[in-house]
């Protein structure tokens, strides 16, 4: 009894509730009514990251956060374990000053890594994150030849015990998602600059880079920052300060 | 010399050959057990019955495009969702006895990759579909008696009402 009254209510809640982000509606076994799906990518946004370089010391907590929160975990094969995002250090050869940086996907603008993709499974975002579409790649490695920022892993081993929110699997190439995950779900940080901030120095802002008023936006327009081989013209949107 | 096969023999044997199958598939017919549909958690799926059993293939197919690359997600086909509510925290999609999606594969031999890469037990996911609360249902019960999908739409305003006869 109960059961046959609440079944509609349900059903509506289910239309109603998230209609937003349905793609396609059973009309009978087997029929599908396709709607194209609302995009669920911030309007006008463009995410990024800026890398203050003179505060980033010598701590290891946005690589241990990133690889904590995604489940990428290492085989003790450092040849060929995956690596979203990797420390990188710096010394000047004349000075002896040294400083290291963290260095993961740049969610270029231009990706190379799409343009070599022969399945199109490396794609950039309406909101100008890259990332692998697992479903189509096919493991043939050309982005991670193309990606002049070495960015990319390719997964050699049956992986079990992934999380959740991060697909892996062997035969698939994969990098860093800028935290698709907690975008999509409104957060507006990533695992490595949260960790960065309670552990680290504090040294990597998250925002829109097309909000002029977003933290980013400010720093970027007030002390200036620059791309990791700029020269290449890929706009990349992850940008550094003191290199 | 060579001995002289009897018509009759040579029948009789084939009818006997010929038999054995037969017998054989008239007593194995209609014995194979369907596997135990496991416990879902939760009262309702995000479907009816029938529309869940034989198109969640195409649900999950078509939408995962829009999801990925779009990122239009939808909390209700959700395969974190899925599995969230189907999959016990202690199954594993290699031992199909235990895993809700495994053992119907396994016994319909159909073979999907979805567990090559996607996480095969429940995590603590926020997304859950919206039936559902997660709770593990205490009178739990597929309900069945569900209406038809088109009348529920039209209900709604997603599909155009019968049309009025024209004066």
């Amino acid at each position: 009894m109960s059961q046959k009254t609440s079944a509609p209510l349900s059903r509506r809640q289910f239309i109603t509730g998230a209609a937003a982000a349905v793609a396609s509606v059973t009309v009978a076994p087997g029929v599908f009514l396709m709607r194209p799906a609302e995009a669920g990518t911030a309007e006008g946004v463009r995410w990024g990251l800026l890398i203050d370089s003179n505060r980033c010391g010598d701590c290891n907590a946005c690589v241990t956060a990133c690889h904590e929160e995604n489940g990428v975990r290492g085989m003790d094969r450092p040849r060929t374990d995956a690596q979203w995002i990797r420390k990188v250090e710096l010394r000047d050869p004349e000075t002896g000053y040294s400083h290291s940086l963290p260095v993961m996907c740049q969610h270029c603008e231009h990706p190379p890594c799409e343009d070599v993709c022969p399945t199109g499974a490396s794609f950039r975002r309406a909101d100008g994150i890259v990332l692998v579409n697992k479903h189509t790649c096919i493991g043939c490695r050309y982005c991670m030849m193309a990606c002049p920022y070495k960015a990319r892993s390719f997964i050699h081993e049956t992986l079990t015990d992934q999380a959740a929110h991060a697909p892996r699997g062997k035969g698939t190439v994969e990098s860093c998602t800028l935290c698709v995950h907690r975008i999509d779900r409104g957060e507006r940080t990533t695992a490595c600059v949260e960790a960065c901030h309670e552990q680290g120095n504090g040294a990597m802002i998250f925002g829109d880079l097309n909000d002029p008023d977003s933290a980013i936006s400010r720093e970027l327009a007030e002390h200036g920052g620059t791309a990791i081989r700029a020269d290449l013209g890929l706009n990349p949107g992850v940008r550094y300060q003191g290199i | 010399m060579l001995r002289g096969k009897s018509p009759a023999r040579a029948a009789s044997r084939w009818l006997v050959l010929g038999a054995l199958p037969l017998l054989f598939l008239t007593a194995c017919g209609g014995s194979v057990e369907p596997p135990p549909m496991m416990e879902a958690r939760g009262d309702q799926c995000v479907e009816p019955l029938d529309v869940i059993r034989k198109d969640h293939g195409k649900l999950l197919m078509h939408e995962r495009d829009d999801a990925v690359i779009r990122a239009a997600r939808n909390p209700d086909h959700s395969f974190v969702g899925c599995i969230d509510c189907h999959v016990a925290t202690e199954a594993r999609h290699t031992e199909p006895e235990t895993h809700f999606c495994a053992s119907c594969h396994t016994f319909n031999a159909v073979r999907v990759d979805c567990f090559q890469c996607h996480r095969d037990r429940p995590s603590e996911s926020e997304y859950l579909h919206t039936l559902n609360p997660h709770a593990p249902g205490v009178d739990f019960a597929w309900d069945t008696d569900h209406r038809g999908v088109a009348a529920n739409l039209a209900e709604v305003d997603l599909l155009p009402p019968p049309e009025a006869p024209k004066p």
